[in-house]
């Protein structure tokens, strides 16, 4: 690094990658907290599907095999039971946040804002009920300074993983979007297939990913379950779109320098 | 004196830049209180005047027989830091919370100002950039 340069030499590239392809697949620090997460995810799932003692499976054959314990006609209750208790875990988000802190801070800033609840998804082998068709968030007017944190409690790859459209190939869409008003979104994957980017991601790290890409899921062909958590952060003062301050995200790291600051606009009036 | 009960608060004027139906503001609360198990109690209106917070401050005398006071947004806090002061000191005095239905916030003690005045102010800061840019 020069001492002319503002960022160190291993910030810089992957501030240059995430320009180039708008998503990083980041390593997670401090991998205890995701161990202990999963294991809290554990026991809020046997507790709620009632299974003890012997007949409890071990916690990797149950979220690699969830589907021999939850069918697929059950799967959304009882992932609708996971979440409501996930989100009154005070631990979950500052634990997500935490392990890649790094990351979310070379992409975003330092001053951030969180959004109030962890979306959990559960994609069973061969499920049809889960898919997240094609889509760009900002297409449905989610503020373009969000990212997204992606973070599986098992191994992604291929179609248990997600996929995406690099930024060059999303920005050309949205520029060309009259193009393709007509199409659904299936039309659309197929039109742009040969594109797309499946991620591998194994336990222990996390796509940081902004959603103005196009990206999706398809069926789970692959002979495990996925489990991820997704969560939005922004910049604390970016705009906000749909989701807004306060119904949906919430300040989390403010620096004293801008609560002076709000101090001095609102004394104002 | 035995507290009890919410007491709604509703605007007749525009909350955050929108003119929101007074029924769906009372749906909003009612639905809030259930979920939440909240005792609610008819909702106070405030006056169409820009800046006016008459009704919440002839609201503050009561708050004696209140356990709190149920807002349908944050945006309905009075817009002075003042104005918000006199709202809190009036809750510390009285033992009484503030709940906003829409955004599901909580004010229960003075700590909790703090959460509430960093989201006014972030709300404040970031409306003055927007995403007109984008359509």
């Amino acid at each position: 690094m020069s001492d002319t340069d503002f960022f160190d030499a291993d910030e810089k590239a992957f501030i240059d990658g995430f320009l180039e392809k708008g998503y990083a697949i980041v390593p997670l620090q401090e991998r205890e907290r995701l161990d202990a997460v999963r294991a809290r995810m554990y026991e809020r799932a046997m507790k709620q599907l009632g299974p003890s003692g012997a007949k409890r499976p071990s916690l990797d054959a149950f979220f690699d095999h969830t589907e021999r314990f939850v069918p697929v006609a059950k799967l959304n209750d009882f992932r609708l039971g996971v979440i409501e208790g996930l989100n009154k875990d005070a631990l979950l988000r500052p634990a997500l946040f935490k392990m890649a802190r790094r990351h979310i801070e070379w992409a975003i800033g330092s001053e951030i804002a969180m959004q109030r609840t962890v979306n959990l998804s559960i994609q069973l082998p061969k499920d049809k009920s889960s898919l997240l068709p094609l889509h760009s968030d900002v297409w449905s007017g989610n503020s373009p300074y969000e990212l997204v944190l992606w973070t599986p409690l098992v191994d992604c790859f291929k179609t248990k993983s997600m996929y995406v459209l690099e930024r060059p190939e999303s920005e050309t869409i949205f520029r060309e979007f009259s193009k393709y008003k007509e199409f659904d979104a299936e039309k659309l994957y197929r039109q742009i297939k040969p594109k797309l980017v499946w991620l591998t991601v194994p336990y222990g790290h996390a796509v940081l990913f902004t959603h103005s890409l196009l990206h999706g899921n398809r069926v789970n062909e692959e002979k495990t379950t996925r489990w991820t958590f997704n969560v939005r952060l922004k910049g604390l003062l970016t705009p906000y779109g749909v989701k807004e301050m306060g119904e949906s995200f919430l300040p989390i790291t403010v620096r004293p320098a801008t609560r002076i600051g709000f101090e001095a606009v609102t004394l104002k009036k | 004196m035995k507290k009890e009960g919410w007491r709604g608060y509703i605007f007749s004027r525009e909350i955050n830049g929108q003119m929101i139906p007074q029924r769906v503001q009372n749906l909003v609360l009612r639905n809030y209180a259930q979920k939440s198990g909240l005792q609610y109690l008819l909702s106070a209106t405030e006056y169409h005047m820009p800046g006016s917070f008459m009704m919440l401050e002839s609201l503050y005398p009561s708050l004696k027989e209140l356990e709190g006071l149920l807002f349908y947004s944050i945006s309905m806090l009075p817009e002075s830091k003042a104005g918000r002061q006199k709202l809190y000191a009036a809750l510390a005095k009285h033992r009484c919370g503030i709940r906003f239905a829409l955004e599901e916030l909580t004010y229960a003690k003075p700590k909790d100002a703090d959460l509430i005045e960093d989201v006014l102010a972030v709300r404040k800061i970031s409306a003055q950039a927007d995403l007109s840019l984008l359509s």
